[in-house]
């Protein structure tokens, strides 16, 4: 830019500001002031608000509450602000309605995030701190936000997940109710005592600190395959220690099994080569 | 303490000492130390369990006293009752009860009089976690047994068939604990049989039941009447 240029830009800038209404340039200052207060205020009130809600209901509604005021007294004080400059509010709202429109085209996606986001806030699937199952991502809610929900995986990864997904996708709560149940499938012997075999899983069962007296743990004998019999043991245990529940019932029953002599039946396979002497060239 | 006093009197330590108290099975250890305590707690055949406590000097004074469980504990009699309809029976099934470890006002632990395993009451979407506890319930009270709370319990099937008693709910935590004639009692328990809830409780006293005679209250309820009434509300409103 040539030193010859420098007037011409100061003479746009003095432009600019002498032709910039007279409501901005006196009220400036009252309602930036207002804006600085009034969105420190409202983060204090939502928190607040957010806080005393958490000890009345669950984590859930407490983050939605206390988002809702944020966003409710923010909108609330930037329109103020916006009256303190001298801004006729009937016109802007007017041009809300055009560029919801105009914004609506250009951002369809996020607007159906937002939408699918309404409608999972009314459904509820699932709530903060639940272990959900979406397609082939396991995690807990970390968060519920306007366009996605976020994840953290239990290898502690961060997964985003678009509402859009959430609505469409199966999701699967883990944490919904209070009790699990476990399925184990083990296989025995074809030729073991199913009966006796019952008997000793029940009572490995019984002996498992984790797995529920109620419901009552079942062992039921399934179906016949290669080998042997598949047996189902069934056993309740509480959500929350569901792998600890998972763990004990294998172990337990797996060596209640074993100190029984019952042969347990596996995918592995015997191959059994019977050698018949000279009619295949060997002498045993 | 004179020799007399029952075994949940409070006791009272210097520095250093210890005093030991057997209640059936369950043997318990309290030492105070110079800044600390110290708990063993061995039941039966089990290895101990030593826990060290910060808690405050309390005066030196150290309770070990009976509460019952705040859930339900579920009995399952080896051998069912079976209840032709209108029939009603008084039965007295014997459950086990916490032993409270207090060092001063502060609850330092409590410890079951025997093991019980834990068991969901209700339906498998909402409930809550209560004890299951497999026992008799003779038409008598049984031997006294001092890690037992003897629960009078009346049954009343109002249902229009046969019913095959497996499961008998008592509900523990809203039940007050009497001691009298050597055993611990809980008031009586009314449950109601229908065709489709099965056994409910449907009353609970106040008093100590009648057999007990002379009792002296031990506990109040851990979950009095009126929250157990507003769970009830809220859990019907919610259905």
């Amino acid at each position: 830019m040539s030193p010859d240029a420098l007037p011409d830009v100061s003479t746009a800038v003095t432009s600019l500001v002498e032709n910039v209404p007279s409501g901005i340039r006196e009220n400036w200052l009252p309602a930036l002031l207002f804006l600085v207060v009034g969105t420190a205020v409202a983060r204090v009130v939502s928190q607040v608000l957010g806080r005393v809600a958490g000890r009345w209901t669950s984590p859930h509604y407490a983050s939605l509450m206390g988002r809702s005021t944020w966003y409710g007294l923010l909108a609330l004080v930037v329109t103020g602000a916006l009256r303190e400059l001298g801004f006729d509010l009937s016109v802007v709202l007017g041009l809300a309605g055009v560029a919801t429109v105009a914004v609506g085209f250009a951002a369809q996606t996020s607007m159906s995030n937002v939408i699918s986001g309404l409608f999972l806030l009314v459904e509820r699937p699932f709530e903060l701190g639940d272990v959900v199952r979406v397609e082939q991502t396991t995690g807990v809610v970390t968060s519920i936000d306007l366009l996605s929900v976020k994840l953290r995986t239990f290898d502690n990864l961060f997964v985003r997940i678009p509402n859009e997904t959430l609505v469409k996708a199966e999701l699967t709560n883990l944490t919904r109710y209070p009790v699990r149940r476990l399925d184990l499938l083990v296989g025995v012997d074809v030729d073991a005592d199913l009966e006796r075999v019952r008997t000793v899983t029940l009572a490995a069962l019984a002996a498992c600190q984790s797995v529920l007296a109620e419901p009552a743990p079942r062992v039921l004998f399934t179906g016949v395959v290669d080998q042997g019999v598949t047996m189902s043991v069934i056993a309740w245990g509480e959500t929350a220690s569901y792998l600890e529940l998972r763990d004990e019932v294998v172990v337990r029953v797996m060596a209640a099994l074993r100190a029984e002599q019952v042969p347990v039946w596996s995918s592995r396979r015997v191959v059994r080569v019977e050698m018949l002497g000279e009619e295949h060239g060997t002498n045993a | 303490m004179s020799a007399a006093a029952p075994w949940w009197a409070p006791r009272v330590l210097s520095p250093g000492e210890a005093t030991d108290w057997l209640v059936g099975a369950v043997a318990v250890r309290v030492t105070r130390h110079a800044l600390d305590w110290e708990v063993s707690v061995r039941r039966g055949d089990e290895p101990e369990v030593t826990t060290r406590l910060a808690l405050a000097d309390g005066g030196g004074q150290v309770t070990v006293a009976p509460v019952l469980p705040a859930g339900t504990i579920l009995v399952c009699p080896p051998s069912p009752w079976v209840l032709p309809p209108g029939r009603s029976m008084t039965c007295f099934p014997a459950v086990p009860f916490f032993l409270r470890i207090c060092v001063g006002p502060e609850v330092a632990m409590e410890v079951p009089s025997r093991a019980m395993r834990r068991a969901w009451i209700g339906p498998t979407t909402a409930g809550s976690l209560g004890h299951a506890w497999v026992a008799d319930a003779p038409t008598r009270p049984g031997p006294a047994e001092p890690d037992l709370v003897v629960v009078p319990t009346e049954l009343v099937h109002r249902g229009g068939h046969t019913w095959t008693l497996t499961r008998l709910p008592v509900p523990a935590g809203a039940l007050r604990l009497f001691a009298a004639a050597g055993r611990l009692w809980a008031p009586e328990v009314t449950v109601t049989i229908t065709d489709d809830d099965g056994p409910r409780v449907s009353a609970v006293a106040d008093a100590a039941p009648v057999e007990a005679g002379a009792a002296i209250a031990l506990a109040e309820p851990r979950r009095p009447g009126i929250h157990a009434f507003a769970e009830r509300v809220i859990e019907g409103l919610l259905r």
